[in-house]
């Protein structure tokens, strides 16, 4: 019966998260054409199980009828020799890895007739050093770049500098920008972990350790701490330590591809925060060190805003107990301080981000917006990348189940598969609050990441997914350790709890070769393009700036542009720096663009551009065309570098500045004239004390920094209101 | 007297077998440049491995001291090593009764006679295994009770230049000399020993390996392009890359020529170490049993490796291992694997009582062996290692080995074509409408719209469009009047999959019977491409021009797709070769 109940379970699992099932590999015909024909099959053995059951002890099946570790060993076995091990986008990527994952039979069959306790204590600390090796060696001592990576160096870099006065003005992009994004995109909680570092060497030189101590060191770490506070013992502890290593490709796509460092840091440390939180409600007095803790990860979780939503059903867990809760002193105290701590940066974030506007971006008319540049140069329209609706990603769907499904499909297929598989017996094996707390939260993100993610994809809260994933990671160790200690009952419980150990064994290998590129998915490092061009562009700027044409967003060796002009010790423009459009979007309005080489060349001059960096076919074309006006410093592999011809640099649009300076947060020069207008957009939070500030509409869709009553010769500077200020003024 | 015989015959056997000419000492392998100076790469001319290489610290003193006969010094000082250290194994081996068997040193040249056998003179393997026995035996020495410091110093020096002396393969000789200590152990009844001290022999015998592989640098890699590949993509793009440590970030080691190589040699051996274990199973003591048990586990991982189909090959213990090692894709585990095997049974043999039963299996072994497979000694290209063109040896000792071999047994001619063919691949290729050529395709053609085809090539091909490639499919191309041609391109355009997987061309006359047979790829793998230092490699398969050995004269071309996939065949574009009289040379 325990057999029949469990395969039931099992199937409609595997029904859910698999679709079609061909044998071996995606040829001729499928085994099972749906996911719902196993679904079926399932339903009708819990059935049979039901009424075994009935028939035999008058009561329906235990939840524990549901636990037979080798029959949901079962749907691994159907994984390694089905299509799913060979699909796209796979942790383990087939069909080789089969023949890995037997020599993992071998070895965790060997281990535990003779001792798996003292491998699988130790070996996350084997697996942590085998994926730090595999990424330095992927390095070759170049700078992680990819994607966002590049982004952070930059942001990680302007908090070193500014932290704690954020958010500020910054002039080193677009004629200056709101360095605002540290609180949504969680920055902060890898710079605070990561300060002792930062502050001691440059960014770029530790950069690369600081990821690699994070993602190995980390994550192994916090989990087994977590793994510990649910009391879980050592070696399961362990286990789930390295289950977080290798829990799956996706993991390692946004970590490394995309580089979004705050989400993996308040991953990382999610399942511990819900350890705290759980041991936190369920005691009557907790320790203080149970509430110090709880009070600095739940903060640096909680500098990732999207992880509150996360971790908000657990507030569930709290009613039964809220009575107790709210008599305690020690309790109330900590979520005092907990709350003292986070609303102000959330209030700050809340008012300076716009987050109401953002939350509300998958609205049509809000996408409209994005829409309307084109670019026209010469009559030949550049390529207008998903300017299609269908290829606007922050469009709001509705509730769809169909593509709920496919996107539970596409990630389980990247999911370590004894995630996928054992996850329901995992979390059932839990006990008291552990058992509700876990299963409510896996449930709430599996719910955010399959429906949520159409309804809101400006969130991204496909990412909810891994979350869940890294906190299964908990109850899978322990289940686990279980199957384990009781391989020892006959061969088969052996031969199938080697199946599983397998995946533990193989899998840190298998996130070697994600780590090392050898993966569907890859990542980038900085190659030497980005310091030629840096460099190019520092000896030629003559005090300009750089202006980078067409839409930039991924071209310069897989990253942002962001760090240039702190490399380049020049101020840049180009459509975005950062990964904030998405969409085909030219940095030259369209009220400039329209008017053709006229308009072209006002708006360089108003940009204070002395040098043009051109990356598609045809600005390089169109500069290339006009010897008169530009002429080409080098061309490496993806950017011509262009010097404006009789063009003198100036930061002033009219009147007479001189020595002109700037910094990360703000800009410096000797007015000659008491009016002066300057080649800086105009943003309401600026101050220049000595004189009077106010926007200068120099177009339509261009406003500047208009000064006057300056005191003549005397330096002026030009920088954001203190945060504080921003925070208590009405609109800013 | 009597007792010595077997001995004494064994010996003179072996020894025999050994200094028959060319046979056993005939290199495999090429060092580019003085294998006394450190690393260097070593290309197998059999299987295209290529790695970094570097001596052991007493070989290198030995190659130094007689350095003007460094080919045969080197390795015959290893296999002195492997001699001295099989017969210090086999005294540990054998019962205490038959300790002072006699001439059980003269026995001890059997393993070395089977491992050269079946694997010949391959530095890999003798490095491998060089200080395999001494490492075991130090270790046993060491694990059972407490040495004097000196000990551990000599145990330390064993460790290092087994590491030194398998570079590549230290994880794997460290790994094989532990698992030979731990069964030593078991000799003689159970010893107790500590966990502590196991735990310190284990570190210091694959510490020291670890950081060998660690640190061995990548060979010289030339400028292959992207889509560039040596070897046959047999398994997938990529899929046969190692998961952990570096890599060249393509294959080089050629598996179907391994496979080739080694499966009859694997079937042989699996049969011999069944037979031994048979034999030995009620003479022989626990450990030469278990020795045996684990050649025989070797020997049919060896066996699956090299007579399985490649899908499941490439699932098989040994390639699975070789992913899991750092470098273990760069060399031939295999051969490791069967050298290994070879070893282990002839130690077994000598440490067992009757002799004579020994010497009879060696001399069976020995004689089949011989048969087995005598391409392993004289590899395709050794011919072409003794030619004063220096920069053909530089070709040669790259991984685009494997690219001229490839094409070499089209084009016999071809080492000393190279440079005609670098220039003839940088050649205009002519669209076939400048020949006034016309183009069909049975069967079911869709139509003979050349025209159109060279205009829109994405809305006009030539293929059967039966989904799938079933080697019977025939485009012909036909001339108004005879052409003097060079080659023939065969463009599948944007359908990247349809590219022929065997290709039969004929040319001559409009009459099929009395055509020639201008070229036969029975699986096609890219055209042969060079990378601006002129070193040889495959294109990507999709791109289909087809060289021919000479200017061919022909009224017809016949071009028979012989392979089979489940894609069509397709051809949106036809394009001729006509050679140029201006060959340029290959730069150095």
């Amino acid at each position: 019966m325990q057999i029949i109940a469990s395969l039931g379970l099992l199937c409609i699992v595997l029904g859910l998260s698999g679709g079609a099932w061909y044998f071996w590999e995606r040829w001729g015909n499928a085994l099972v054409p749906a996911g719902r024909y196993l679904g079926e099959v399932g339903v009708i053995c819990i059935l049979l199980a039901c009424i075994l059951s009935f028939i035999r002890f008058r009561r329906l099946p235990s939840l524990k009828t549901f636990l037979h570790e080798p029959t949901w060993t079962t749907g691994l076995i159907a994984i390694i020799f089905s299509d799913w091990i060979c699909r796209p986008w796979g942790l383990f990527q087939g069909p080789t890895i089969r023949g890995e994952l037997l020599i993992g039979v071998f070895i965790t069959c060997y281990l535990l007739k003779y001792g798996w306790q003292k491998f699988f204590l130790f070996w996350p600390a084997g697996a942590a050093a085998i994926l730090i090796w595999s990424f330095f060696l992927a390095s070759k001592g170049a700078l992680l770049f990819s994607d966002d990576h590049a982004m952070f160096i930059f942001r990680l870099k302007l908090l070193r500098e500014n932290f704690p006065s954020i958010p500020f003005w910054s002039p080193l992009w677009n004629s200056g920008f709101d360095a605002r994004d540290f609180f949504a995109t969680g920055s902060l909680n890898a710079f605070l972990l990561a300060s002792p570092l930062l502050y001691l060497f440059q960014v770029e030189t530790v950069y690369n350790i600081i990821i690699a101590t994070l993602l190995w060191i980390g994550v192994p770490s916090s989990i087994f701490a977590a793994s510990r506070l649910i009391g879980a013992p050592r070696v399961a502890a362990s286990i789930s330590a390295t289950l977080s290593l290798c829990s799956g490709l996706f993991w390692y796509r946004w970590a490394l591809k995309y580089g979004t460092i705050g989400f993996i840091v308040s991953t990382a440390l999610f399942p511990l925060c819900v350890a705290l939180a759980l041991r936190f409600i369920s005691n009557t007095k907790p320790s203080r060190s149970i509430c110090l803790a709880l009070i600095a990860v739940s903060t640096l979780m909680l500098l990732w805003s999207p992880a509150g939503i996360a971790i908000a059903p657990l507030a569930l867990c709290t009613l039964p107990r809220l009575k107790v809760l709210l008599a305690s002193r020690r309790h109330l105290i900590t979520l005092a301080l907990i709350a003292a701590l986070n609303l102000p940066w959330m209030c700050m974030m809340w008012k300076v981000s716009n987050v109401g506007r953002f939350l509300n971006a998958d609205k049509k008319q809000i996408v409209a917006q994005h829409e309307t540049n084109s670019l026209t140069v010469e009559g030949a329209s550049a390529p207008n990348q998903g300017s299609s609706d269908a290829t606007f990603r922050h469009r709001a769907g509705t509730l769809d189940t169909k593509k709920s499904l496919n996107h539970w499909h596409n990630n389980a297929s990247a999911l370590n598969p004894l995630i996928v598989v054992f996850a329901v017996p995992a979390l059932c094996c839990l006990a008291g609050v552990a058992r509700v707390g876990f299963c409510i939260l896996s449930a709430w993100l599996l719910l955010l990441g399959t429906v949520g993610v159409a309804l809101k994809p400006q969130l991204e809260l496909d990412r909810m997914v891994i979350i869940a994933s890294i906190l299964l990671t908990l109850p899978i160790g322990l289940f686990l350790r279980e199957f384990f200690s009781s391989a020892g009952r006959n061969p088969w419980w052996r031969v199938t709890a080697s199946i599983a150990g397998s995946f533990v064994v193989i899998g840190p290998f298998s996130a070697a070769s994600v780590v090392l590129g050898r993966s569907d998915d890859k990542y980038r490092f900085a190659d030497r393009e980005v310091f030629t061009l840096a460099d190019s562009i520092k000896t030629n700027a003559a005090g300009g700036r750089a202006f980078f044409s067409g839409c930039v967003l991924h071209e310069l060796s897989g990253g942002h542009l962001s760090p240039l002009p702190l490399w380049a010790n020049t101020p840049m423009i180009a459509s975005s720096y950062a990964h904030n459009i998405w969409k085909y979007e030219q940095p030259i309005p369209q009220s400039y663009l329209e008017r053709g080489d006229p308009g072209i060349r006002e708006y360089l001059d108003l940009m204070n551009a002395s040098l043009v960096v051109a990356h598609e076919p045809v600005w390089r074309e169109y500069f290339k065309s006009r010897p008169d006006e530009y002429t080409k410093l080098s061309e490496n592999e993806d950017f011509w570098l262009f010097k404006r011809i009789n063009y003198t640099a100036s930061y002033a649009a009219s009147g007479e500045i001189s020595d002109f300076n700037y910094t990360t947060n703000s800009i410096s020069f000797v007015p000659h004239t008491s009016s002066v207008v300057l080649k800086f957009k105009y943003l309401p939070f600026l101050s220049a004390p000595g004189c009077s500030i106010a926007p200068f509409p120099a177009a339509s869709d261009l406003t500047l920094v208009q000064l006057s009553g300056c005191p003549v010769g005397q330096r002026v500077t030009i920088r954001s209101i203190p945060p504080l200020e921003r925070l208590q003024a009405p609109s800013m | 007297m009597k007792r010595r015989i077997p001995s004494i015959v064994t010996f003179c056997l072996a020894v025999l077998i050994l200094t028959l000419p060319g046979r056993f000492m005939a290199p495999v392998v090429i060092t580019c440049g003085d294998p006394t100076s450190g690393w260097l790469p070593m290309l197998n001319l059999n299987h295209n491995a290529y790695f970094m290489w570097r001596l052991d610290h007493l070989s290198q003193l030995v190659s130094e001291l007689l350095s003007p006969t460094y080919s045969v010094a080197a390795p015959l000082f290893r296999l002195i090593l492997l001699l001295i250290g099989s017969w210090i194994l086999a005294r540990c081996l054998v019962r205490p009764e038959g300790r002072h068997t006699p001439f059980l040193w003269l026995l001890a040249i059997i393993p070395l006679a089977l491992l050269l056998a079946v694997i010949g003179i391959n530095p890999l393997v003798l490095g491998t295994l060089a200080w395999v026995p001494l490492v075991a035996v130090v270790s046993a020495i060491l694990l059972l009770k407490p040495q004097p410091r000196w000990w551990w110093l000599l145990g330390a020096v064993v460790i290092i230049e087994n590491c030194r002396s398998s570079n590549e393969a230290a994880l794997v000789s460290s790994a094989l000399a532990l698992l030979i200590t731990f069964l030593l152990l078991g000799q003689d009844g159970e010893t107790p020993v500590s966990n502590r001290r196991k735990l310190t022999v284990c570190a210091l015998v694959l510490l020291p390996a670890l950081y060998t592989v660690v640190s061995i640098p990548l060979p010289p890699i030339p400028d292959y392009p992207k889509t560039g590949h040596v070897v046959p993509d047999e398994a997938g793009e990529g899929s046969l890359l190692p998961l952990i440590g570096p890599t060249l970030g393509f294959e080089s080691l050629h598996r179907s020529d391994v496979r080739e190589l080694y499966h009859s040699v694997a079937t042989y051996l699996v049969v011999l170490t069944f037979a031994s274990l048979a034999l030995m199973r009620r003479t022989a003591s626990k450990t030469v049993r278990s020795l045996v048990v684990v050649a025989t586990l070797l020997s049919i991982a060896a066996f699956l490796d090299t007579n399985l189909p490649e899908t499941f090959a490439s699932i098989s213990p040994i390639a699975s291992v070789s992913r899991l090692l750092p470098w273990g894709t760069q060399y031939s585990l295999t051969a490791i694997c069967l050298g290994t095997v070879a070893w282990l049974v002839g130690v077994a043999w000598i440490s067992q009582p009757k002799k004579g039963l020994a010497l009879a299996l060696a001399v069976i072994s020995l004689a089949a062996i011989w048969r087995a497979s005598p391409t392993i000694y004289s590899p395709f290209l050794q011919d072409y290692l003794n030619t004063s063109d220096q920069s053909l040896r530089r070709l040669l000792c790259s991984p685009s080995a494997a690219v001229i071999r490839h094409f070499a047994y089209n084009h016999p001619n071809l080492t000393q074509d190279l440079t005609n063919m670098k220039a003839l691949s940088g050649n205009k290729w002519d669209d076939l409408g400048t020949l006034a050529g016309s183009v069909t395709m049975t069967p079911t053609a869709s139509a003979d719209i050349l025209s159109k085809a060279q205009k829109v090539e994405t809305y006009a091909r030539w293929s059967p469009r039966r989904g799938k490639q079933l080697g019977d499919e025939l485009l012909t191309v036909r001339f108004p009047n005879p052409v003097t041609v060079r080659g023939i391109e065969l463009d599948p355009g944007s359908y990247a999959t349809d590219f022929p997987r065997g290709l039969r061309i004929l040319g001559g006359d409009c009459d099929q019977q009395k055509a020639r047979l201008l070229t036969d790829t029975p699986s096609w793998q890219g055209s042969l491409a060079f990378t601006p230092k002129g070193y040889p490699y495959l294109s990507a398969r999709n791109q289909v021009k087809v060289f021919f050995n000479q200017n061919e004269t022909v009224s017809c071309l016949f071009v028979h797709q012989t392979g089979q996939a489940s894609f069509d065949w397709s051809v949106s574009r036809v394009r001729i070769l006509q050679e140029q009289q201006t060959p340029s040379t290959l730069p150095d």
